[in-house]
């Protein structure tokens, strides 16, 4: 049986949720210490402090601080996603919401194994200008486009 | 209790020409439409169509703007049984359980469950709508915002503990959301965790951050694999199959029963609605339920607890509209739109003084529930195909449609960033074990539950014993202590009793 690997990054999202608590108790009160202004802030993050600091606790007794990594999702599978979909995000109002669609969306075909180019390139572009076409129409924002007429 | 009068002059106004009913099919197809594409909201359709209405007469127009809310309320089942990403946040728990169901290759089936629950539950709030109208305005004036405070805190426990072995995680992530939905402005001016950035002092973005916690999220997770239904023989659309579905809802009465009322009740509170009736409705039934441990694994008891639940509650949410001028949520806060378009003030007067047209509305939506069964078993069929369709072209071309979808929410790059951000933390909170839609609540009912709070302050000048003249608070509030400590003191108590016996 492999050896389990620890996986630190629960114990990690415990504290992060606790220093955004503490970070947005702290910022509400430099705002203001009436209790109008924390009436509801100040009790809740005492709570979830409170819980936090009791699961710590628990797992500590437990001598499970450090759950066991979860192979059932593997990161490296998933991560591209996540930095592919935040690159779009990103580019949209430099690349256009065209292009960069298009792009996003023949880039995620490839990187799931796609290998038929002309599917690639056919569907990425049908879809990625014909949703941008959509919504540059039906919204009454301007949207940012490279290629298509605004 | 009914103006028989009234209900003739209803009938006549309804049936003395074809013109009404003209619009009642595209607000239906319009409502599917925008209800099962995740990113669009039904309150968004109502919205782009509203400039429409300018030009039908304020029956037609009530026509089309609730054909598009009964289209759309069910409508946004169809993504949530399909992809696990409810359409809008009334059909979170309709995710719960029918989106195992279409893994397991009964889609055909959860969405003739949808359906049928949707119709019998949009029946029975417009019924309850016909008979409780004057009463159930009685009822909506007397909660002050003490009650709505404890009724936010006691949909948020009982939201938190859904995931019975990780409660105290449940609960973390349920009164961060809260937190993080008070971000921005307070209700005395002040702002709030904004770190000097403009695009904040609004608060967070809720919808597109609801977006990317639910859909992007679990798209994220589900790239690795080949289609929604992995069996190729499951991903057959079968319209006996969705007949099948329809008769296996109605096999559940008292579920659906009890959904449609919870939905009416929970409807006709201001500013809480469809999202958190389907919720409550399905944590009732799963609670009351002898095997409960099989829901979240593909029950159709939980899609029809929390479909009929979220189709009543746009008769209760009509109700505070009608008898109270009080929109309960964006899609009612845009017929209210459409009443001040065509010089009418919703509230008693309306009542009073127009009640055949509020019977001709309430009649028209009896209709319309029995159209939704024809255009929604018509067009089922055409958006239950998505199951066909390879994941590698599902996920981007849903994440498009989600990231387009908050830009038209926001009309600028906060909402695509907000889903970037939000489908991160809803990531890494599925990856760990946190509830995702205790989050969501939260941060949907945040700043209600801070504005509640403050007015409960503002009315008892800061005195505590305010609560004690409040008798349903502490009603309210004694369930919440329940709902929380009920099941580990069972456990105890049972675990106790079977040490004694052994």
């Amino acid at each position: 049986m492999p050896a389990q690997k620890r996986d630190y990054g629960d114990f990690l999202v415990l504290i992060g949720l606790a220093s955004f608590t503490l970070w947005y108790l702290l910022d509400a009160i430099s705002v203001s210490a009436q209790p109008q202004n924390l009436l509801l802030i100040l009790p809740l993050s005492v709570i979830v402090l409170s819980i936090i600091a009791i699961e710590l606790v628990l797992r500590l007794k437990k001598g499970t601080l450090f759950s066991i990594a979860d192979d059932e999702e593997p990161l490296h599978q998933t991560l591209p996603v996540v930095v592919l979909f935040g690159a779009y995000v990103l580019s949209l109002e430099t690349l256009g919401f065209d292009v960069s669609t298009v792009l996003f969306i023949a880039l995620f075909l490839i990187l799931k194994g796609e290998r038929n180019w002309l599917a690639v390139a056919g569907f990425s572009a049908a879809f990625g200008f014909a949703v941008a076409f959509f919504f540059s129409q039906m919204l009454p924002y301007p949207m940012t486009l490279l290629l298509l007429p605004s | 209790m009914i103006d028989f009068g009234a209900v003739q002059q209803g009938l006549d106004l309804l049936f003395s020409n074809f013109g009404p009913w003209l619009v009642v099919i595209p607000g239906i197809v319009l409502g599917l439409i925008f209800g099962a594409t995740p990113g669009l909201q039904i309150s968004m359709a109502m919205a782009i169509f509203l400039p429409m209405t300018m030009y039908m007469d304020f029956i037609q127009a009530m026509l089309f703007l609730t054909a598009i809310f009964t289209g759309g309320s069910f409508g946004a089942g169809i993504p949530a049984i399909l992809m696990n990403i409810p359409g809008t946040s009334s059909a979170i728990a309709t995710a719960f359980d029918g989106y195992p169901m279409a893994r397991k290759g009964q889609h055909n089936q959860a969405l003739g469950v949808a359906l049928a629950a949707s119709v019998v539950g949009a029946l029975m709030g417009y019924l309850v709508l016909f008979f409780m109208i004057q009463p159930l305005s009685y009822l909506v004036l007397r909660l002050g915002p003490s009650e709505m405070f404890v009724v936010i805190l006691w949909g948020m426990t009982l939201i938190a503990s859904l995931k019975g072995e990780q409660v105290l995680k449940g609960l973390v992530a349920g009164f961060v959301g809260l937190l993080v939905g008070t971000i921005g402005f307070s209700e005395i001016g002040l702002a709030r965790g904004t770190m000097g950035q403009t695009y904040l002092l609004d608060g967070i973005p809720v919808i597109p951050a609801m977006m990317g916690m639910f859909a992007a999220s679990e798209l994220f997770k589900l790239a690795n694999k080949g289609f929604i239904v992995e069996s190729a023989d499951s991903r057959k659309v079968k319209v006996s199959e969705i007949f099948e579905g329809c008769k296996m809802a109605m096999r559940y009465p008292v579920v659906m029963l009890r959904g449609g009322l919870i939905g009416v009740l929970v409807g006709a509170v201001p500013g809480v609605g469809s999202s958190v009736s389907n919720l409550l409705s399905y944590i009732e039934t799963k609670r009351r339920d002898k095997d409960p441990d099989s829901f979240g694994k593909g029950n159709p008891k939980g899609v029809v607890a929390s479909e009929a639940a979220n189709s009543s509650s746009e008769g209760g949410s009509m109700a505070t509209l009608l008898a109270l001028g009080i929109p309960g949520g964006g899609a009612t806060a845009v017929m209210l739109a459409a009443f001040a378009m065509h010089n009418i003030t919703g509230g008693p007067q309306f009542i009073r003084q127009q009640t055949d047209v509020v019977y001709a509305i309430i009649f028209a939506n009896f209709a319309q529930v029995f159209l939704l069964v024809i255009v929604g078993l018509l067009f089922i069929p055409l958006l239950a195909n998505i199951v066909k369709v390879p994941m590698r072209y599902l996920i981007p071309s849903v994440l498009v449609l989600a990231v387009m979808g908050s830009f038209g929410l926001t009309g600028n790059m906060t909402g695509p960033a907000t889903v970037l951000v939000f489908a991160v933390i809803g990531w890494i909170f599925r990856h760990y074990g946190y509830s995702v839609p205790a989050a969501v609540i939260g941060m949907l009912l945040g700043s209600l539950a801070e504005k509640s709070l403050l007015h409960s302050y503002q009315i008892s000048g800061g005195e505590f014993s305010y609560i004690f003249e409040r008798p349903v608070t502490l009603g309210i509030l004694a369930l919440l202590l329940f709902s929380l400590f009920s099941q580990p003191l069972m456990a105890r108590f049972s675990t106790w009793r079977a040490a004694k016996q052994a």
